[in-house]
């Protein structure tokens, strides 16, 4: 049995991926990605779409395993489990708990739309974490209260806005206490006048040093929040750096069209 | 024609004889072909093409041919494997059979219906595959699901009177066995049907209550 708790050979980042490759048929989604995130870290993703930003997200927690490639998450290598003497897939069961230290939060927010917020939060702690029904629910009320939705507990999704779903599901997602928040494209689904709540709630996760890789349009949020900005074109990282200095002054040819099409879109 | 329902006072023992066998054998096939209608669903998603193509020929045999073949082949045929059951026995191995392969197709719709998010959001959050299918996916299928599963249900109500061929003592078979001893057929047959009737309610009162609680929790798309 591994321990999950203990450092690893590879402490010095949050998230280390490393030479990560993941076609779909003859589709080549990921075509060696190499990324490092330190703890604290707010990365932002940007890319067109189809590029494998998302898969990318995917990968890292699991949901769609690589075909080759390391995953490292605050020092564990996942998908992976290491007896003393062999090296073998994770089970199943191994996988879900790998996994629980990933959060993620989709772009159609994906609540359990016959569950109540409090249900859809209380879930997974519950069942994965093994954590009491009271402590749940306690967790709950306090996540519901910093993301602006105190006393919504009751509520059917579908009797949320669009970005109330979404800050449910953020909710949802740190209710784990994961290390690591991903984001697919968190405010793409969300009708313009609710992007900025979303946005609002994400600033404050990173203010509170919460790793973050973002996968999003947002260019203003990235500028502002953002420590790094990737650029993302075919399953390649094309280009690294800090966003401020990216969006002005990009090197690369495919990273200046990019944000020319994006900038000029508004 | 003179009608005389107070021939009913004389056999009525009879008839509730029938309807608790009735009762029994479609309880019985539907707790039964129930849970198998969901696996063979979910058997006919899986990503092995050998289980999805044998299960999907199977489904469209038991689904082709008559109930009532079925019903003789395990009562009449499965003997000469060494395999004989009792008439009752008999009745629900054969109608849980074909019924299972119905409830795949309603429960297979009822799946495709719930959106992959689903799946993807709940095993993001590390909930097992299991927790994940009766937690999540199902309860969601019921909107979908449904409304096809009463009315199947209702064939099978309607379907016990067939295992009356293999002397089931059900309802049917008792009206019929006291209309030929009474001379009343007409009232009797009546009495059959208004009992069906009642039955096909509460299969509708089952909608009923599973609809109310299905658009409580209906999701917005």
């Amino acid at each position: 049995m591994i321990d999950m708790t203990a450092p690893d050979k590879h402490p010095r980042s949050m998230v280390e991926v490393t030479g990560l490759r993941k076609t779909f048929g003859s589709l080549v989604a990921l075509d060696g990605v190499d990324l490092s995130v330190d703890a604290g870290q707010v990365v932002a993703i940007i890319g067109a779409s189809g590029s494998g930003k998302s898969t990318l997200l995917r990968c890292i927690n699991y949901l769609d395993p690589p075909d080759s490639g390391d995953v490292w998450v605050n020092g564990h290598l996942m998908g992976i489990v290491e007896g003393a003497s062999s090296v073998r897939r994770a089970k199943d069961r191994e996988l879900r708990r790998h996994r629980a230290d990933v959060g993620m939060v989709f772009q159609h927010f994906n609540l359990f739309p016959h569950f109540t917020v409090l249900q859809n939060i209380i879930e997974a702690p519950m069942a994965v974490r093994g954590v009491t029904k009271a402590e749940a629910i306690a967790t709950a009320r306090e996540l519901l209260a910093a993301v602006g939705l105190a006393g919504k507990e009751g509520s059917y999704p579908s009797h949320l806005s669009g970005g109330q779903q979404q800050r449910v599901a953020i909710a949802r997602a740190l209710a784990m206490k994961p290390r690591v928040m991903l984001f697919d494209e968190p405010t793409s689904a969300l009708d313009p006048e609710l992007v900025g709540e979303v946005l609002r709630v994400m600033r404050d996760l990173a203010e509170n040093g919460m790793t973050m890789l973002v996968v999003t349009h947002e260019m203003a949020f990235a500028e502002e929040v953002a420590d790094t900005l990737v650029y993302f074109d075919k399953g390649k990282i094309i280009e690294t750096g800090s966003p401020a200095e990216m969006m002005r002054n990009p090197q690369h040819a495919r990273t200046q069209a990019f944000l020319q099409r994006l900038l000029r879109r508004g | 024609m003179v009608l005389h329902f107070d021939i009913l006072r004389t056999v009525w023992p009879a008839l509730l004889r029938g309807t608790l066998v009735t009762v029994e054998l479609t309880a019985a096939v539907l707790v039964l072909a129930t849970p198998l209608g969901i696996l063979v669903a979910e058997l006919r998603s899986i990503p092995n093409a050998a289980v999805r193509i044998t299960l999907g020929i199977l489904s469209g045999i038991f689904r082709g041919i008559p109930p009532l073949l079925i019903l003789f082949f395990v009562f009449f045929g499965l003997p000469s494997l060494g395999i004989t059951l009792e008439s009752l026995p008999s009745a629900i191995v054969g109608m849980t059979a074909y019924m299972a392969f119905y409830f795949g197709e309603v429960f297979r719709a009822g799946l495709e219906s719930v959106p992959e998010g689903q799946w993807r959001a709940a095993e993001a959050l590390g909930l097992s595959k299991g927790r994940t299918m009766f937690r999540i996916i199902l309860p969601q299928t019921i909107p979908a699901a449904l409304p096809p599963f009463i009315s199947h249900a209702t064939e099978v109500l309607k379907g016990s009177a067939l295992a009356a061929a293999v002397a089931v003592p059900e309802l049917t078979h008792a009206a019929k066995q006291v209309f030929v001893v009474t001379y009343r057929p007409f009232e009797i047959l009546i009495a059959a049907g208004a009992i069906y009737a009642v039955l096909d309610s509460a299969l509708l009162v089952l909608q009923l209550y599973g609809e109310r609680w299905a658009a409580r929790h209906r999701a917005v798309r």
